[in-house]
């Protein structure tokens, strides 16, 4: 490790200096890039602040000084912190069971060859290219048809399924990557193919696994459109929100987007962090060599 | 480099012993009548081959040829259309490679990315139950034996190629396979490391004792590490034989090229003795060559390989009986420093190409001087 400390810096020394010469004159390409990001960041940054606002009135919407009630504050409206904790709830679940099924989906069409592939794979693509509204509201019609009682259920058979394309994508893309070879030499040295499945290929898929249940479960969390039409008299964060736009949204929203935002923020730059630390442990034991 | 050699020798001999004691005779492999199609694409065709205990055997041929193919059935990973594969006297025809006990290096080593040098070695020890102590210490010889103790902690992806071709080779050997696999092993390293891991590999697999089946493109590499070469052409055994066999005595024309530059020539049989028969040329000189070809009629044709030719002026040498001689013009000559190449072309047009050693500074024969070539009747082979 001595070694590697010695070798990075020493590697790197000539990032800073580059950096520093283009800062120097600003050309239109940082513009353009700095207001690109502005336009990004300005929801997010309005959705923060009003979390902090010190609003009297039942419209959070202009600002009236700085508060961290809404934080302290953050479960004290039962209906959001119920609507909240049937979210989490659905999310987790959709989050495990979308991954686990693409996961298998995904090995399954990237590594075999089988009847009904092509249709697999064109129901996938038609299930993301689907209008959500329309997905909403034949999913209703099916579910009034076979007699299922709309509720906490119906949300998450509802969203299980549009989340499932995109956890195949994801992993598809991470087992393109994977060397298929590993598993015939997992084979070679005596490993049966359930062995080979745990043993090589799921800890190779675990960034796509890892990815996808973030994905999975950021799809879920938000579903507005599809959950609205198959949700019956449950309330979820999102239907919960929208439904109070009519008569205010608390502060206490934003606090709780706020914090899903970090959260997510939080699991990005530690995974970039994570992929850092090893790239730079590679390149310091190469260099040493 | 050096170092870690000599830490694998003192090890060797450990490894070696436990390699043999469970069977000393075993590693016996038979290739019976063995056809592999892709769909219509035939790539290995009515394959006959047994693979001897403890012998290190190349399988040499074109790119395309079917020896990665061959390889694949022997480890379990195609099926063979149709013909049977016997391990020790037992068919292993439809096993799955799980329960074969062979193991394969890969061409790309497909060493597993997320397991660091220790824990690819003892992959397959795991696999096997074995106890973790035993583990510990099998692991710990060939990790010697292959020159690798200091990077044990690390991850394949933080080592050079010729590092991850030894824990590709630790990783097959540490299981005591009867037979070990090997595809190209060395394609991917650089010349130099080439040749060191030649003699290398030679020398691992004459202490531990197993039967090697290397696969490679590169005659140069599979006639100075092998104890047989079988020579492979699309999908088919053209000859298998020790080195010198099949590089003296090639019997298809394929593997008289293959091997090396040949002089193939063509000749008219007009009589037999023992050992040679009588040959007349197109140009009507009559030579003899070894009476060990397939004869159809009465054309014979034969090969002489450039460096077994000897070229002076005309008259020059006294000969015996059993030597050719024939008269030609030297029609190129290039020099290459240790020795020159001539082309000389024969009075009926054929051309013939001749290395010779440099005895003087520079060519010792000029473009359009008359020449006479001269051969060992032995020296030459009969297609
Ligand atoms: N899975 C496969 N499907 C179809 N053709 C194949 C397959 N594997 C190999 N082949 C064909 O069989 C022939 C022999 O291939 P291979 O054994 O890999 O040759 P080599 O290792 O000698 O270069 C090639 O023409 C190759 O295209
Ligand atoms: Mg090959």
């Amino acid at each position: 490790m001595k070694t590697a400390s010695a070798v990075v810096p020493g590697g790197e020394s000539t990032l800073p200096s580059k950096a520093t010469s283009k800062f120097k004159r600003p050309d239109m390409l940082h513009i353009y890039t700095l207001l690109v990001m502005a336009f990004l960041l300005l929801p997010i940054s309005a959705m923060v602040l009003f979390g902090f606002n010190n609003t009297r009135g039942r419209f959070n919407l202009q600002w009236q000084g700085f508060t961290l009630r809404w934080y302290r504050d953050v479960f004290a409206i039962g209906q959001l912190t119920g609507a909240l904790k049937v979210s989490l709830f659905i999310s987790v679940l959709v989050m495990l069971t979308a991954t686990i099924m693409g996961t298998l989906m995904a090995v399954a069409i990237q590594r075999y060859r089988f009847f009904g592939k092509g249709i697999i794979n064109a129901v996938l693509v038609m299930n993301i290219s689907s209008s959500s509204v329309v997905i909403g509201s034949s999913l209703l019609s099916l579910f009034v048809a076979a007699n299922v009682a709309l509720g906490q259920f119906t949300i998450f058979a509802a969203q299980v399924m549009f989340s499932i394309p995109y956890a195949v994508i994801t992993i598809r893309a991470r087992l393109a990557v994977l060397d298929p070879v590993t598993e015939e030499a997992a084979a070679d040295l005596g490993a049966t193919p359930l062995k080979t499945f745990f043993t090589i290929t799921l800890p190779q898929l675990a960034p796509g696994i890892f990815g996808a249940a973030l994905l999975t479960f950021a799809l879920s969390i938000d579903d507005y459109v599809i959950t609205s039409f198959v949700s019956g008299t449950t309330l979820t964060f999102p239907l919960w929100v929208y439904g109070s736009t009519r008569e205010g949204t608390p502060p206490q929203v934003n606090v709780i987007g706020t914090l899903i935002f970090m959260i997510g923020l939080l699991v990005a730059i530690g995974s970039g962090v994570v992929r850092e630390r090893r790239n730079r442990r590679r390149l310091a034991v190469l260099s040493a060599n | 480099m050096g170092a870690q050699v000599d830490v694998g020798n003192e090890s060797t001999s450990r490894v070696a012993a436990g390699a043999t004691d469970h069977d000393g005779r075993s590693g016996h492999l038979a290739l019976e009548n063995v056809t592999k199609r892709f769909s219509d694409f035939v790539a290995v065709e009515n394959l006959d081959l047994a693979i001897r205990s403890g012998e290190f055997i190349s399988l040499l041929g074109p790119s395309g040829c079917g020896k990665t193919t061959t390889l694949r059935m022997l480890g379990g990973f195609e099926e063979p259309t149709s013909g049977r594969i016997l391990l020790d006297g037992v068919e292993i025809t439809g096993l799955p490679p799980y329960r074969r006990d062979i193991n394969t290096v890969f061409q790309s080593y497909a060493l597993f990315p997320h397991l660091d040098v220790w824990e690819n070695i003892a992959y397959g020890l795991k696999r096997k139950k074995i106890a973790s102590s035993e583990i510990n210490t099998r692991a710990g010889e060939v990790v010697e034996l292959v020159g690798l103790s200091q990077f044990t902690k690390r991850k394949p992806r933080e080592l050079s190629g010729g590092q991850q071709q030894r824990v590709a080779l630790a990783r097959a050997l540490v299981n005591r396979p009867k037979v070990l696999l090997l595809d190209e092993p060395l394609s991917a390293l650089d010349v130099k490391l080439r040749k060191q891991m030649q003699l290398e590999l030679k020398r691992i697999q004459r202490d531990v004792g197993v039967s090697f089946v290397f696969v490679t493109h590169d005659q140069e590499e599979a006639m100075t590490m092998s104890d047989r070469v079988a020579v492979m052409s699309k999908g088919r055994l053209e000859q298998v034989g020790s080195p010198q066999e099949i590089y003296s005595r090639p019997e298809t024309e394929f593997v008289a090229t293959f091997l090396g530059a040949a002089n193939l020539l063509r000749g008219t049989f007009i009589s037999s003795s023992a050992e040679f028969w009588k040959v007349k040329l197109a140009n009507s000189s009559e030579i003899l060559v070894p009476a060990t070809g397939k004869r159809d009629g009465v054309e014979v044709i034969f090969g002489v390989r450039p460096e077994k030719i000897s070229i002076s002026k005309p008259g020059e040498r006294r000969l015996a009986d059993t030597t050719n001689r024939i008269a030609g013009r030297v029609s190129q000559a290039v020099f290459f420093g240790v020795a020159s190449q001539y082309q000389v072309v024969l009075t009926d047009g054929t051309e013939v190409s001749v290395y010779q050693q440099n005895f003087a500074d520079g060519v010792s024969h000029v473009a359009g001087e008359e020449v006479e070539l001269c051969w060992q009747a032995d020296a030459a082979f009969t297609l």
